[in-house]
């Protein structure tokens, strides 16, 4: 339903906000039945006490174009400050008075929505920051409540508090207890934290309430990387970013339920909150981030994301191991064989044909991937040497296969 | 020449292939991509400096190969094979033969000549009129005996080697029993020259130390042929000293020898220019073209500038015609006239240089 695809993006923008504040944040989901004139509406409202309210984001969330039958399209918010303002405010020795209120028009589409600045009211209590945001629906209050309570995140203490009114005054009644923060290691980090998140979103088929037990029996097949970029720009600002990769191979095991891979094709995902400013500077820092996570991907699972010219040269290596085997086997001295067999591992006894080229074949691919792993734009600066000792000393041309330095203003997603 | 290559024994070859396969899997097993340097050689240039290196044996440059190179082939074929025998013979300082690897030689031979190849002779010398195919391992040639019925004659500059371009040309030979009436060696790259064929004609040289004349179309790719035997060629690069002959003289035909001969002009064919002549995987570049980047190699500046000029002057008339012209006259014009009137006037003005300059240095 429109409306509560709506509500998980705007509580996914407040778990942002809280995480940015950095201290211990709430976020409150309100769940209230109103009366307008003769209709009876749902009004959800979502406020946290996080830091850093970015206005943009209300211009971009994405919406599809049938949910518009109980809900007018209207959003509104009321913020405390931006960061920015914030800084300005506190450089400027003035204090954080206003609470600040915005409305905007979702029916719009994205690039023409506008801002509407409303006047802003005085704070009532000192210093506090955050963010409260309202939609009002048509949709029935118990539909909105069961669909909500699909999604609620863990590890910061989430209320859900369903509100109605009756003649007697103001009754609230709890829909979801407020869950117990659980037992979150504060000292785990952002990025553990995310890739917890999303390894159980995989192991739920990225649809389900509870983990597939018959996929994901243990997290043995999924492959994690991640990667963290942070640039200190001047001043105290400082951008970071964190990048959480993962792959997961589900096989075809007997005890995997079959219909499971027909119910939930596999598809490659990337969860990508807008960048907050668009700078270039994001999108730099968001690459290198990118860059890092799948460098940590290769570094922990040796064959994982091969380049294309790696796996080319895969097909190659039985043939390499063929010929090297060839080599070795048809000299006629003993010493050199010896020699070989040695560099190789085995013993001069019980020596098999295949067995040597299984295992030079073995140590090929294991080059290949190991020097896949090496930054890309690693120069071969030393002189190749000559096997010979040749006197003929020439700079070899090493051809740099890939593009040194960054591209600037590609697209985010041109990784 | 520079740094000419002494004939490699086969334990040399040997020993620089196990060094080789071992060099390979110590870095295999050590987690490194093997990296291989292989010299590279070239003939000529496009250069138009005095500088140029491409006139000695020594390589201009180096080409790595690892295990992070993209293969470029797909498909295995003949030119790959080539290459990759190439690479080997340069890594290992040697030539194919020395690897055991012939090809069939497609060149013929005739005239006073007896040579034997792994036992079995060859003898033109009873029958110089037959073709004989050139040997496939030239170093087996044993016993090249040069047979001049002169012998007292010891004078005579009738002994030479003759060079044709096409088997056509080597055939109106055989058929006016050139070789009954002159005593030479005929010889036929049938096109392009292979490695046997050239490998032949350079073993003849340094053996018998008598003129090589060469007669090709006066066109852009008899010239090629030409420079082929001369300065070899760029796949071969790294073995040219031992399948060049620099001393082979351009016999003919020439564009001036159309009007010395006032041959019709229904002999001559413009130089081809916007007429595509394309056959299935191939292209044939066009005739001005090509003699445009003939004119470019280096070794026509530094080495025969003479040649150069002829080539100038096929390019300003803008004519090529074939040997075959030569018999519109009559068919036996080639072999009585022009053949012997050529190499009399060549071999004159050889005896006369060389009085020259004895008579210099006395």
């Amino acid at each position: 339903m429109e409306v509560t695809n709506l509500c998980k993006q705007l509580i996914s923008l407040a778990i942002q906000r809280c995480r940015l504040s950095g201290d211990p944040c709430r976020l409150s989901v309100f769940v209230r039945r109103i009366t307008n004139s003769d209709s009876l509406l749902t009004q959800i409202s979502i406020s946290d006490t996080g830091a850093g309210s970015c206005l943009k984001e209300f211009q971009d969330l994405k919406l599809g174009y049938n949910g518009f039958s109980q809900w007018d399209g209207m959003l509104s918010v009321t913020t405390t400050t931006s960061s920015l303002q914030l800084l300005m405010a506190i450089s400027a020795g003035l204090g954080d008075f206003e609470l600040y209120h915005y409305k905007v028009n979702l029916k719009e589409h994205a690039p023409n929505r506008k801002l509407i600045k409303l006047p802003s009211s005085p704070k009532k209590n000192a210093i506090f920051s955050g963010t409260e945001v309202f939609v009002t629906s048509a949709e029935e209050m118990e539909v909105i409540l069961q669909d909500m309570t699909y999604f609620l995140r863990k590890n910061i203490a989430i209320e859900l508090v369903a509100e109605s009114h009756d003649e007697d005054g103001l009754q609230h009644e709890n829909a979801v207890l407020a869950t117990e923060l659980t037992s979150p290691d504060s000292e785990s980090s952002n990025v553990l934290q995310l890739v917890s998140g999303l390894e159980d979103y995989v192991c739920k088929h990225r649809k389900l309430s509870e983990k597939c037990l018959s996929c994901f029996s243990s997290r043995d097949n999924l492959k994690v990387g991640n990667g963290q970029a942070c640039r200190q720009t001047h001043g105290n600002d400082v951008f970071s970013v964190e990048v959480v990769i993962l792959i997961s191979e589900i096989e075809l095991l007997d005890s995997s339920d079959p219909s499971c891979l027909k119910a939930f094709e596999p598809k490659t995902e990337a969860k990508v909150p807008p960048l907050r400013q668009g700078t270039q500077l994001e999108t730099k820092l968001v690459k290198e981030a990118i860059s890092l996570a799948l460098d940590d991907l290769k570094e922990r699972y040796t064959g994982a994301l091969l380049s294309d010219h790696a796996l080319k040269i895969h097909n190659h290596a039985p043939d390499l191991a063929r010929s090297i085997a060839g080599l070795i086997l048809s000299s006629d001295d003993t010493n050199f064989q010896s020699e070989c067999f040695s560099l190789l591992g085995m013993h001069l006894d019980n020596i098999e044909e295949e067995a040597i080229e299984k295992c030079i074949k073995d140590k090929i691919m294991s080059a290949i991937d190991t020097n896949d792993r090496k930054p890309p734009n690693l120069r071969c600066r030393a002189a190749a040497p000559f096997l010979f000792g040749d006197d003929h000393l020439q700079e070899p041309e090493y051809m740099d296969e890939y593009d040194e330095g960054e591209e600037d203003g590609c697209n985010l997603m041109d990784f | 020449m520079e740094g000419k290559r002494s004939t490699p024994k086969p334990s040399d070859l040997l020993y620089k292939i196990r060094d080789f396969s071992r060099s390979i899997l110590v870095d295999i097993c050590n987690g490194r991509s093997p990296v291989v340097s292989i010299n590279k050689f070239r003939t000529y240039c496009t250069n138009s400096a005095e500088n140029c290196l491409c006139s000695s044996n020594l390589p201009v440059g180096t080409e790595v190969l690892t295990l992070r190179r993209q293969p470029h082939a797909h498909r295995i074929d003949q030119s790959i094979v080539d290459r990759a025998i190439n690479d080997i013979c340069i890594l290992l300082e040697c030539s194919r033969h020395n690897l055991n690897v012939v090809s069939v030689a497609k060149g013929l031979v005739m005239g006073w000549i007896r040579f034997s190849e792994d036992g079995k002779k060859f003898d033109c010398i009873t029958n110089p009129n037959i073709a004989q195919p050139v040997p496939v391992q030239a170093e087996d040639v044993h016993d090249i005996h040069k047979c001049n019925i002169l012998a007292m004659n010891i004078l005579s500059f009738a002994e030479y080697i003759l060079v044709v371009e096409k088997e056509s040309v080597f055939q109106r030979l055989v058929n006016d029993k050139f070789c009954s009436h002159n005593r030479c060696i005929v010889i036929t790259g049938r096109g392009y020259p292979d490695v046997p064929t050239r490998r032949f004609l350079r073993l003849l040289t340094e053996k018998l130390h008598v003129p090589i004349y060469c007669l090709v179309d006066s066109d852009p790719y008899g010239f090629d042929i030409l420079a082929t035997y001369r300065f070899g060629s760029l796949e071969m690069a790294y073995d040219v000293e031992f399948l060049c002959v620099p001393d082979i003289c351009w016999l003919g035909v020439f564009t001036s020898d159309y009007e010395n001969y006032a041959f019709p002009s229904q002999c001559l064919l413009p130089l081809t220019t916007e007429e595509y002549f394309n056959f299935p995987a191939s292209f044939v570049p066009l005739d001005k073209k090509k003699i445009e980047a003939l004119l470019h190699r280096c070794y026509l500046q530094h080495e025969e500038p003479h040649w150069r000029l002829e080539l100038e002057r096929m390019q300003d008339k803008g004519v090529k015609f074939e040997v075959e012209a030569l018999s519109v006259h009559s068919l036996s014009f080639l072999s009585k006239e022009y053949l012997p009137s050529k190499i009399q006037c060549k071999s004159a003005c050889s005896n006369l240089l060389d009085y020259m300059l004895a008579f210099a240095d006395a």
